[in-house]
């Protein structure tokens, strides 16, 4: 035991003093996070767009019929002030058209809103009609220009359309037609009722992410390049057995898991994110540090050297990392995919930890989200035990 | 009188307040093994390296094939030496024979490949890519790069340290075979029985200057004919002060080395003396001086310490 | 001929370097794979499944209905993931339930949401009086979808750690191990070694960058219209200006291990804010100011005008193609300290 001790001390003491391995285990699950987080929870918030507006409307000019100029006004006012959600350009003339089209063309703006000239006379007859219950006249129509591929382009008209919907419903008001008038809304659910955000769902894939990086890169680090340096064979010279290296490897990575743990549940806390931590989340988590350590047991067992385990290491991490659903859920990807998904221990330990935490019902069984994981965990470790070479 | 291929003039090489190299001057006349000897940190390496236009220098002067260098050497004279730097690698993942005709082809007269090769004694390793080689044919895998431009003057860093005893003799074999087609080589070494088996002519440097030069015969005998009785005792840590009576001696652990001039009496007192404090003696060899035994007089030290 | 052997040399050297390979080819192309299959499978599902409680609801097109008996049934089948939205109608709401998990598509899901009640409105005989018509104009004329912005995101990224990577990797390696100084006892010309080293590493990272390339077009076959002389240069220059960004990297880094931890740190963090993986506009301003800031941005950019999938004017492009081959400015620059005869 003293040895297992003083075995968990060198190597945590190497570790602190490198620098890498600190920062791949605490700041680069940190760093994610914060990106992670910034940017999911901006879409749609602090964003502007740059917008020009082509009224050519020409009838009912100065008159309280001017929809037009309402409209125009209404995104004026939008552009202006502290939190201006748009830059706006606008002008009567069919070149400045052209010109626009021309720019978001070339991605200088992001939509060109196009108001026609007949516009107030169509929206009075429009009304006129409505109201009459005929279909004679043909109806005002905006046309609104973006950029395709464009997802700025896409957040734009969202925008816009909302705009034009409003002027919609004051105009059916109007037309005392509204009462029935079905609008649309909006509501994210999550399992505990609680305002749920993306930080949510992210801070347990971040958690997932960080305890199995810690096992797929430092276990096999501690195990080759240890072997290749020959400072195995000097440790079990010296009476040292496998099993307190192994005792002592496992733990000096379980403490700094630990340390990790505890910063990006606090970073979650302060992002805002909402979670539960009950017994069962921390019992869950233990046993995802549990079933993710053998890993790196495992990828060190069929690597001849550090360089192939360094190789090996990656791909697993990347595999487990992108297809385990831990940063965006995976859905409709095909089949060979999502086989590979449905097969591999993170996509159960994401799902059973968001469970776990509360966060949101686990798309798969419970039962699966303890068994496959588990099962992985015991494969790995009985081939490892049986393959791996403490020297070579 | 041979020409000398190089002559060095009281150089000098400072860093900082370190005097690497403190005003050193010799001649390496051509178709001589040239030895300068010296323990770690002495400035062989750097002496080495500025001759090899890898560094420069801060006074002095350096003639090179009867030309002024100063740094870089110009590419018409390094197509006249050979490099055997102290580390050797090489570009990872080519073969023996890759990394010789790749050598031979950056001079413009350089030898066939498979001449090395043998040379060398690495053809059945032609093949062999250079991580899987040993060190000792790393090593003369080196040595070929050297040769393999046909220089006039080959210059070798330490080229056995690190070596085993097997591998040590082929390399000097080697440097043996190139005396005798009449290369120049300088080496640097700390082995004493390097330079006194291989050089023709030994410059002893400590810590940045010359302290001794000669054949190893004449660095030797200017000990004046002594001999060295060595006494090897059964206990360690006892007091020898008494040994003072003699005019050169050094003791390691168990081991007491006399130099002496007269044989006969020395050995007598030394014995006495032991028996008149009832020390137990061990062995006593009585040999002729070696290098090992110059250094150690001329500086008190022994040369791997 | 001294520099043709030495290019020969190090040729070999990369071609029998496995880790070198792996790095710079499958690396690259298993991510290419895998973002391909994930992202293409996210951004174009076929059909949504949308789940819905109560009354029936009018149908528009790309979605499938599904019946929940209950509300809060409908609810969790939306929590877990087992539909993409749900939705229920209460007297003049139309409630959508979304899974925030699913925020990258939450527009889209509101589009859906919306049309809904737009045929609710409909079917009550209540139209909107103004009609918004959207047209898309496309600077390719294609339609594009995430993948295609994706690979010439991931062909810069393999520029970028290619052009790094050879410097603080391999180049201090050869120092290191002191292969450089070995060279300069020979014959050769400095400007021989630098030239035969730059070549090579030139020539690897042209041919990798095709086949990472030729790799997606077999798999994806994303509809681009490659500029061919914009695809070379970019390749050539963005090589030359990553080289020159490692060259600053081995000039700050004590040793070869150093600086290549340090560039294995900045290739990871650079990727998310250089518009590889989504558009620099979504990113919050401050980190757009990060984004503009860094080299990566503008080989993605670049790259993708090569490709035809987005815009770059030609003042533009020859401008950041210009400041890239400075690059190989710090290139020389680094050459000349890090080998200087001390």
């Amino acid at each position: 035991m003293k040895r297992v001790f003083a075995i968990f001390k060198a190597l945590i003491v190497s570790s602190i003093r490198s620098p890498s391995v600190i920062f791949w285990n605490i700041f680069f699950p940190v760093i994610l996070l914060l990106i992670l987080a910034s940017i999911f929870s901006n879409i749609g918030k602090e964003v502007s767009f740059r917008v020009n507006l082509v009224d050519e409307s020409t009838t009912f000019k100065n008159t309280n019929m001017d929809f037009a100029s309402y409209i125009s006004e209404a995104f004026k006012e939008m552009s202006t002030g502290k939190n201006a959600v748009i830059t706006l350009e606008s002008s009567t003339t069919q070149n400045f058209l052209n010109e626009s089209l021309e720019k978001l063309k070339s991605g200088k703006i992001d939509a060109v809103i196009v108001i026609p000239p007949l516009f107030n006379t169509q929206i009075y007859a429009a009304v006129v009609q409505q109201k009459g219950g005929f279909n004679l006249f043909s109806k005002p129509k905006i046309e609104v220009y973006t950029l395709e591929n464009s997802q700025t382009s896409d957040l734009a008209f969202t925008i816009i359309s909302s705009v034009l919907e409003s002027f919609n419903l004051k105009i059916l008001q109007n037309s005392g037609t509204l009462s029935d008038f079905v609008s649309p809304k909006t509501e994210y659910v999550s399992k505990n009722g609680q305002n749920f955000s993306y930080i949510d769902f992210i801070v347990p894939g971040i958690l997932v992410m960080a305890v199995m990086t810690v096992s797929i890169f430092g276990i096999t680090d501690d195990l080759l390049v240890q072997r290749e340096k020959k400072v195995l064979r000097k440790l079990f010279v010296a009476p040292l057995n496998k099993g307190e290296y192994f005792w002592a490897m496992i733990l000096s990575n379980l403490a700094i898991e630990i340390v990790q743990i505890i910063i990006l549940l606090i970073l979650g806390l302060y992002l805002g994110a909402h979670f539960g931590l009950g017994i069962l989340a921390i019992l869950y988590i233990l046993f995802a540090i549990v079933t993710t350590l053998p890993i790196g047991f495992f990828i060190a067992s069929f690597s001849k050297t550090s360089d192939a385990g360094n190789a090996l290491a990656n791909i697993f991490n990347f595999l487990f990392m992108f297809l385990g659903g831990l940063f965006f859920p995976i859905t409709g990807v095909p089949l060979a995919v999502q086989i590979v998904a449905y097969i591999i221990p993170t996509t159960y330990l994401a799902n059973g930890l968001r469970s776990a935490m509360g966060v949101m019902s686990s798309p798969t069984p419970m039962y699966l989200n303890i068994l496959v994981p588990l099962i992985w965990a015991i494969v790995m470790v009985i081939y490892s035990a049986k393959v791996f070479k403490w020297e070579v | 009188m041979r020409e000398s291929i190089l002559e060095v003039e009281n150089l000098k090489k400072y860093y900082s307040d370190i005097k690497a190299v403190d005003g050193i001057s010799f001649k390496v006349l051509k178709g001589e093994v040239f030895a300068l000897l010296g323990p770690n940190g002495a400035g062989k390496t750097t002496t080495l390296e500025i001759l090899e236009g890898l560094k420069d220098y801060d006074g002095g002067k350096i003639k090179l094939f009867g030309e002024e260098v100063r740094g870089k050497v110009p590419r018409h004279l390094r197509e006249r030496i050979g490099v055997v730097l102290q580390e050797n690698n090489f570009i990872d993942h080519l073969t023996t024979v890759e990394i010789l005709k790749m050598f031979r082809s950056l001079y413009s007269n350089g030898i066939d490949v498979r001449e090395v090769l043998k040379e060398i004694s690495l053809e059945d390793k032609a093949n062999a890519k250079v991580e899987k080689l040993s060190g000792g044919q790393r090593q003369r895998l080196a040595i070929g790069t050297a040769l393999v431009g046909n220089p006039e003057l080959i210059f070798m860093d330490e080229p056995t340290t690190g070596l085993d005893p097997q591998a040590r003799r082929n390399v000097w074999e080697m440097i043996e075979k190139l005396r005798e087609k009449g290369k120049t080589v300088f080496l640097t070494t700390h082995y004493m029985e390097e330079a006194e088996y291989l050089a023709d002519y030994i410059y002893v440097m400590d810590h940045g200057k010359i302290i001794a030069k000669g054949s190893a015969e004449e660095l030797i005998s200017s000990f004046g004919g002594e001999k060295i009785i060595e006494i090897d005792l059964d206990s360690k840590n006892l007091d020898l002060s008494f040994l003072s009576e003699f005019q050169k001696t050094k003791i390691e652990d168990s081991k007491i080395i006399i130099v002496t001039s007269s044989l006969p009496t020395d050995m007598k007192k030394a014995l006495d003396l032991f028996e008149e404090r009832s020390i137990k003696v061990n062995d006593i060899i009585v040999r002729q001086p070696n290098l090992e035994d110059v250094f150690l007089n001329l500086t008190g030290r022994k040369l791997r310490d | 001929m001294r520099f043709l052997s030495v290019l020969k040399a190090m040729a070999r050297h990369s071609v029998r370097d496995m880790m070198n390979l792996f790095f710079n080819l499958f690396f690259p192309l298993v991510t290419l794979l895998i973002f391909g299959y994930v992202f293409s499978g996210i951004y174009s599902q076929s059909s949504l499944n949308v789940g819905f409680y109560g009354q029936k609801l009018p149908m528009v097109s790309g979605i499938k209905y599904i019946e929940y008996p209950t509300l809060s049934q409908l609810k969790d089948a939306v929590n877990s993931q087992k539909i993409d939205l749900g939705v229920t109608l209460e007297g003049t709401s139309l409630f959508a339930y979304i899974n925030p998990a699913n925020i990258q598509s939450s527009n889209y899901y509101s589009s859906i949401v919306k049309s809904i009640a737009d045929e609710i409105n409909k079917s009550k005989g209540i139209n909107n009086v103004i009609g918004v018509e959207r047209n898309d104009i496309s600077f390719t004329g294609k339609h594009l979808d995430y993948l295609d912005n994706l690979i010439p995101g991931i062909l810069a990224l393999s520029i970028f750690s290619a052009g790094i990577f050879s410097i603080t990797a391999s180049l201090a390696h050869f120092r290191d191990k002191k292969v450089i100084k070995r060279f300069w006892t020979t014959p050769l010309a400095k400007w021989e070694f630098y030239s035969a080293f730059i070549s090579e590493k030139m020539v690897e990272s042209f041919l990798s960058i095709i086949l990472l390339f030729v790799a997606a077009m077999i798999f994806f076959r994303p509809p681009y219209s490659i500029d061919l002389v914009r695809f070379t240069i970019t390749v050539l220059a963005g090589t030359f200006g990553m080289m020159g960004v490692g060259m600053a990297i081995l000039l700050i880094s004590p040793n070869a291990r150093v600086a290549s931890e340090i560039s294995s740190v900045l290739y990871t963090v650079i990727m998310f804010f250089s518009g590889v993986y989504f558009p620099l506009d979504l990113l919050p301003k401050f980190l757009q100011y990060i984004a503009y800031g860094l080299p990566l941005t503008y080989l993605v950019m670049a790259m993708k005008s090569a490709m035809g999938i987005a815009p770059m004017s030609d003042l533009f492009f020859y401008l950041t193609i210009g400041i890239m081959f400075f690059g190989s400015v710090l290139v020389l620059l680094g050459f000349s300290r890090i080998f200087k005869v001390e």
